[in-house]
């Protein structure tokens, strides 16, 4: 018989040993690669591109932090605890429960900053400290394992609780910095950081697994007593899809933005405003909600949320009389009905952030030097390129992941997965290659456009074998692929207008920016989701 | 040939799951109006066969046709005209009540409000109940109301009754049923509780082990099947062997068989064997299906 550390260890394993494979393989290769390129280079060099190394590493962290606190199976939003709930059946004391998960994190997190420390920085020539930064990642896991497995009793608490308090042993570490204070405080710090967080991840626990749960009575009689039973009938049935799939995932990317963005909108009221500053500190909040939404296609991907089967189709939403387009349709509206909240809620959020920091006098200093130096079309023609094309990409993040969760088999995703690491190891090793031989550059610049006509060749190539399944499948009426067609190549060609009236073309090739729309915008996994869905829900 | 009368036409279906075969070369028709119940053992196909008409799964081998049309091939056209209760019921738990029968209304024109709101307060639903907080019981009963508000053509159940209590059971499932049939529409329900079968179904399908054990009229079935007990002069240490015996039970003199086909035939067969026929009655359904599970090798329930 195993013994509970040794159980839960090999239940953790057991489930994630590919990922945590990857994960170790991915750090080892980096460790490496680091150690061999430091070879050929000089001292501030190396320091340089070893934060360029930490990237990946850090990647892996957040992904052993998920493994150790359980949170692949997770409803963040839920108000129950995410601690798996088979687990509180078995026959073992909570402080085994929860006491080894918290140590296998702490010590998988703490040591990969140790090796980062140790085997990046410190040979790179950035002496760093070693240990108070590892006790500090520690105790970040156990605060994090500390949220996830508190039972909240109501929905949505949790990410609110996550906002306000599970960044504050890094936050209070950066603002002990800025007070210059010294080492041994820091490991205090950390170590009290610690402290708190594995009480409060028992605590946590054990309440969860007693049942012990908020009640938000009132809250529930107010819901109750305020939720409409006679709402007007939907038009169409493709609205009531369109709204069962807002209801669905629709409203995470507006409230990742609500919660995550006043953050990163700190700057504006801290900083000494100067227009390039100003200007990063915008386009920084600009590009977040572009990698929020990575994180919210999540949502999308999941099409059974409320089942152990997350990617498989429900025969609830099966069996709706619609058709495969018509059901993928629902989605990517619902998707982009997300996208435009979630902008309205970032120009209204950057607005006031703006207005009452103050720094709305340097924003309108930035925009009358731009307009005394460029004509008016011009300066408007690039606002509303950059704008669309933030939307679109946001729209695009959001439902890049569609068509794995479509396709509805665990396997798929598995393998995506797999590919994706592969392809990004790689990816990594070939520029931080390209990084230290700078000879091959000129090269890299001849062969990029011809790289750049290949990916759009595929990319057709891909969309038209799409097409032509769908046609052989009557999954899509050709009037249908004939709006598609027609809208696809109106907004690619605007966003061409708009770019080569911006861009000049000796900054960049007409044919290049041609390439990078067609690129950028979603084609070949677009046309392929009725196909995915349609092996998902005709088994 | 396809009979038109027929709202259901499955033949040869096959199905695997990896080296299981879930259905084997299944054959059935379900004519228009019927109560058909599909009657087997846990893991006898009932779900994967229930699963091929609502277009969930992708016929391997043989055919599916519900109304005249593949369910795979056009599933708006046959989900349209189907009211469907799934054995796991999974309605989606974050709506309540009210927006689960407004989001269901539109996807059917003949949705009648009135009577989707008198099925509700007769099942006793509070329309703002999330479905995550309902009972199972609860749940089918919410299942129950989206399924049959639209009064679909074909009502398909599956394991209808599971979760429900034996009085909701009895008077709400079998007078729901009932007036269905009695409106001319069909019914296909799946069932583990063969009494309950018996009760409502006038047709009825056996799935043993993934292939049909019998398909038809269920009085033709039970018109066709004979319990009897039989007696012999001296004790006997087995049953004797006896044309149309499916199943025996007893010891001693006196055995008891559970016989399928003419009543004449099978008492000059019991003469024959030197025995004498001391006791018969039509049995149930319960005891066809068991005996018939059992003469087929698998295990009744």
């Amino acid at each position: 018989m195993m013994s509970p550390p040794v159980a839960i260890a090999w239940t953790i394993w057991r489930r994630h040993r590919w990922g945590l494979s990857a994960a170790a393989a991915v750090t080892v290769v980096v460790l490496v690669v680091a150690a061999v390129l430091r070879s050929n280079m000089s001292p501030g060099e190396a320091l340089a591109k070893s934060a360029i190394g930490f990237m990946p590493l850090l990647i892996v962290a957040f992904y052993v932090i998920a493994v150790f606190s359980y949170g692949f199976d997770l409803d963040v939003a839920g108000g129950g605890s995410c601690f798996p709930a088979r687990q509180f059946t078995l026959p073992l004391r909570t402080a085994d429960l929860a006491g080894w998960p918290i140590l296998y994190g702490a010590v998988a997190v703490g040591g990969l900053l140790l090796a980062a420390a140790g085997l990046l920085f410190r040979p790179a020539g950035l002496d760093i400290p070693l240990i108070w930064p590892a006790v500090l990642a520690a105790a970040q896991v156990a605060w994090i394992q500390a949220l996830l497995w508190w039972p909240f009793g109501l929905q949505w608490t949790r990410p609110v609780v996550g906002v306000v308090l599970v960044h504050l042993p890094v936050t209070g570490m950066m603002v002990a910095q800025k007070l210059d204070v010294s080492e041994s405080f820091f490991l205090a710090y950390s170590v009290a950081c610690l402290g708190l967080a594995v009480p409060a991840a028992f605590v946590g626990v054990s309440r969860a697994r007693g049942g012990i749960v908020p009640q938000w009575d009132w809250l529930s009689a107010l819901g109750r007593a305020t939720a409409r039973t006679t709402a007007k009938p939907f038009r169409s049935a493709l609205r009531a899809q369109m709204w069962f799939e807002w209801r669905r995932f629709g409203k995470t990317l507006p409230l990742l933005v609500t919660l995550v963005l006043p953050l990163s909108l700190l700057g504006l009221f801290l900083e000494d405003n100067t227009p390039p500053i100003l200007a990063r500190s915008l386009g920084l909040a600009l590009g977040l909600t572009v990698f929020l939404a990575g994180m919210a296609g999540e949502s999308v991907v999941k099409n059974n949320p409320w089942s152990r089967e997350l990617y498989a189709i429900s025969s609830f939403a099966a069996t709706r009389p619609m058709t495969c387009a018509e059901l993928v349709g629902a989605k990517l509206r619902a998707a982009a009905k997300a996208t435009l909240v979630s902008w309205i809620v970032v120009i209204l959020l950057i607005a006031a952030a703006l207005v009452l920091s103050g720094t709305h006098r340097v924003l309108g200093e930035m925009i009358d030097a731009w307009l005394a130096a460029r004509p008016v079309g011009e300066v408007i023609a690039t606002v509303v390129a950059v704008g669309a094309i933030l939307v679109l990409l946001t729209w695009k993040r959001l439902i890049e992941s569609l068509l794995i969760g479509m396709a509805g088999r665990e396997w798929v995703h598995r393998v995506i997965i797999f590919i994706g690491v592969v392809i990004a190891i790689n990816f990594l090793i070939a520029a931080m290659w390209l990084l230290i031989h700078p000879e091959y550059h000129e090269r890299v610049r001849v062969v990029g456009p011809w790289l750049m006509a290949l990916a759009v060749a595929l990319k057709l190539l891909a969309a038209a074998l799409a097409v032509r399944a769908l046609r052989r499948r009557r999954l899509v009426s050709d009037r249908t692929l004939a709006a598609f067609a027609f809208a696809w190549l109106a907004i690619a060609a605007t966003l061409f207008g708009l770019l080569t009236w911006v861009i000049p073309g000796e900054v960049v090739a007409t044919t290049a920016i041609a390439m990078g729309i067609v690129l950028i915008m979603p084609l070949a996994r677009l046309s392929a989701m009725p196909l995915a869905l349609a092996w998902n829900r005709h088994r | 040939m396809t009979d038109p009368d027929d709202v259901i036409e499955v033949n040869t279906l096959t199905r695997r799951f990896g080296s299981k075969v879930a259905l084997d070369g299944v054959s059935l028709s379900v004519p228009r109006g019927a109560v058909f119940g599909l009657v087997g053992a846990n893991g006898a196909g009932k779900t994967t066969l229930i699963r091929h008409l609502l277009g969930l799964l992708r016929a391997q081998s043989g055919t599916v046709s519900v109304f005249g049309r593949d369910p795979v091939a056009d599933p708006v056209g046959v989900l349209s005209r189907i009211g469907h209760l799934a054995e796991d019921n999974d309605l989606p738990g974050w709506m309540t009540i009210a927006e689960l029968m407004r989001y269901t209304e539109a996807f059917f024109p003949n949705w009648d409000r009135d009577f989707a709101d008198k099925l509700r307060r007769d099942f006793e639903l509070d329309p703002r109940a999330k479905v995550k907080h309902l009972s199972r019981g609860q749940r089918t009963r919410a299942g129950l109301v989206v399924a049959l508000a639209y009064r679909p053509e074909l009502l398909v159940l599956d394991e209808p009754s599971s979760g429900l209590d034996p009085i909701v059971r009895r008077d709400i499932l079998g007078a729901v049923i009932k007036t269905v049939a009695q409106e001319g529409r069909t019914v296909v329900f799946s069932s583990h509780l063969l009494d309950e079968v018996e009760r409502v179904s006038d047709h009825v399908a056996l799935l043993v082990r993934g292939r049909v054990a019998y398909c038809g009229p269920l009085d033709d079935l039970k018109a066709g099947h004979h319990r009897m007990t039989v007696r012999f002069n001296e004790d006997r240490p087995k049953p004797p062997v006896l044309t149309g015996a499916l199943a025996w039970e007893g010891g001693g003199p006196e055995w008891t068989a559970l016989c399928h086909g003419r009543l004449p035939d099978l008492r000059a067969a019991a003469e024959a064997v030197g025995g004498c026929v001391v006791d018969q009655h039509m049995p149930s359904l319960d005891e066809i299906f068991v005996a018939r599970a059992g003469a087929a090798g698998g295990s009744p329930r």
